[in-house]
């Protein structure tokens, strides 16, 4: 089977864009900033992977009539938060089976015009009938956290001041500047104990990258190493039955197994996360899940700056979801971007040392019953 | 109860078919014959040992505790806020997503409560009845 590799990157400073900043053009800022970076050329391109959750019927084709990439073999992969991620997967899985050597991954979402308060589930979703939105079930999640693990609230803001402090050095984040302990735990209540500095916010953005086989890399004329996507897991929720405990994070853990097995890994392994931080409470439950952090741990780490740049594991250099915007649909490749950057040694003020194997994280919407609905788990490496 | 009953017999329906009856108030489940995990709503599986062979509609237990809550104050969709989402654990074993009516200062962890089937929203005129669940000592 084929190896897959980043053979570049691009990506558009995420953020509130003006409503007449369209999707499509996004998109297509994002898309012309990997070809760039990969040296690709339109006619190179075989094939066209979009993730987004919020773009209507057929976005990729119209992103794709945009960049003059029509005619090509063009899919639409929607797995909420997960969606770039997945697109990514597809990208590879197709890469794997040689059926192409070049193709384009976009993720993308333009929100701040259609979302306004918080994401929820379907409204088919029982849960969501009983008002249920993705806020309250980290707060639940929180609380119960809290109660378990003898976790205090401020250690569980420190993942946002944390995140915010390494945002600072990424000029693609949201959010540049640094947020204090009394910032978060004073800052408006959204769902207890959650206030708004512990929610990522809505947000517009783009992020794409051109992945290739060795052959492809080959045909850009590409002879230093690119990274290696040497993995992808995807895992779905299952229902959980009886009294559970609701921080098992059993989906993180077969997310992160599928991943770390497949790309022959353990989790001591890896030198750098990109954790999808939608909340506060969840990059803590999920690098636990991972088994990255022993179990109920995770609070006193990030309290003790294990996760900060520099520390024993360097989590969400980009500044994440909390700092960098979470476009739902573009965040998986934003990660991408981040973990690239970090493998080749591009990070500038936040690299992380001898970053040579990476994970970036996604977990997509919620069933109810279930412990979620879509978790992807990429695997780099240089 | 009987604002209820004769608010349905003017123009209401289920926030969805099968969930619950209205009196004795009870939310239906499926019990596996197997294993005898019950869930909420019922399934035509059971979701613990996979097996085919479950019972639907099963009155649940309607007495639990609260296994966690949260006040929600900002939410999408003009949902008025605020609101009191849970997780509760029935003395069956199973465990519902609902609101708590209750004051929030009287919320915690393990509170015991109980079920109430009640009018909770409005859609094109028509009344919903759905379940929320409110403290014990003020159940009735």
């Amino acid at each position: 089977m084929n190896t897959s590799h980043v053979a570049g990157v691009g990506m558009v400073r995420f953020g509130k864009y003006d409503p007449s900043v369209t999707f499509e053009r996004l998109a297509v800022e994002a898309a012309h900033g990997a070809l760039r970076d990969s040296g690709a050329t339109r006619n190179q391109i075989e094939a066209v992977f979009v993730g987004h959750v919020f773009g209507g019927p057929v976005a990729g084709q119209r992103v794709a009539t945009e960049l003059g990439l029509g005619g090509l073999p063009v899919s639409n992969h929607e797995n909420y938060c997960a969606s770039g991620a997945t697109a990514l997967r597809e990208a590879w899985m197709a890469i794997r089976a040689g059926l192409y050597d070049v193709v384009l991954v976009i993720g993308a979402e333009k929100m701040t015009d259609r979302v306004k308060g918080g994401v929820t589930p379907d409204a088919n979703d029982l849960d969501a009938m009983q008002g249920y939105v993705m806020t309250a079930g980290h707060a639940l999640s929180a609380r119960r956290y809290m109660a378990d693990y003898g976790a205090t609230r401020k250690q569980i803001a420190m993942v946002a001041v944390k995140n915010h402090a390494h945002s600072m050095h990424n000029p693609y984040a949201q959010y540049q500047h640094r947020v204090t302990l009394e910032d978060v735990v004073n800052a408006r209540p959204i769902a207890d104990p959650l206030g708004l500095l512990d929610c990522s916010p809505i947000s517009d953005g783009a992020a794409a990258a051109i992945v290739c086989s060795p052959k492809g890399l080959a045909r850009l004329g590409i002879a230093s190493p690119r990274p290696e996507v040497r993995a992808i897991g995807l895992v779905s929720g299952t229902l959980r039955c009886g009294h559970y405990d609701v921080n098992e994070e059993d989906i993180s853990r077969r997310a992160g197994l599928q991943a770390y097995e497949a790309a022959g890994i353990s989790p001591q392994d890896i030198d750098v996360v990109e954790m999808h931080d939608c909340f506060t409470i969840a990059e803590i439950v999920r690098l636990e899940g991972l088994g990255l952090i022993p179990k109920g741990e995770g609070a006193a780490w990030t309290a003790d700056g294990k996760t900060s740049i520099g520390g024993k594991l360097p989590v969400n250099p980009s500044g994440g979801l909390l700092s960098r915007g979470h476009p739902v649909g573009a965040t998986g490749m934003a990660q991408v971007c981040e973990l690239y950057w970090q493998l080749m040694n591009q990070a500038g003020l936040r690299q992380v040392e001898n970053a040579r194997l990476g994970l970036a994280y996604c977990k997509g919407g919620t069933v109810s019953g279930t412990d979620g609905a879509s978790v992807t788990t990429v695997v780099m490496s240089l | 109860m009987t604002t209820v009953q004769s608010s349905i017999a003017l123009r209401s329906r289920p926030i969805r078919e099968g969930l619950f009856r209205i009196d004795p108030p009870n939310l239906f489940g499926s019990e596996c014959n197997q294993c005898s995990i019950r869930t909420f709503p019922a399934r035509s599986f059971c979701p613990a040992c996979n097996s085919d062979d479950v019972e639907q509609d099963v009155a649940l237990a309607n007495e639990g505790t609260i296994y966690s809550y949260t006040v929600i104050r900002q939410a999408p969709g003009g949902r008025k806020t605020p609101y009191t989402l849970a997780y509760v654990d029935l003395t069956d074993g199973v465990r519902v997503m609902a609101q708590i009516d209750a004051p929030i200062e009287t919320l915690q962890i393990n509170l015991p409560v109980r079920l109430h089937i009640r009018p909770v929203g409005e859609q094109e005129g028509c009344e919903l009845i759905g379940y929320v669940f409110v403290p014990m000592e003020c159940a009735q």
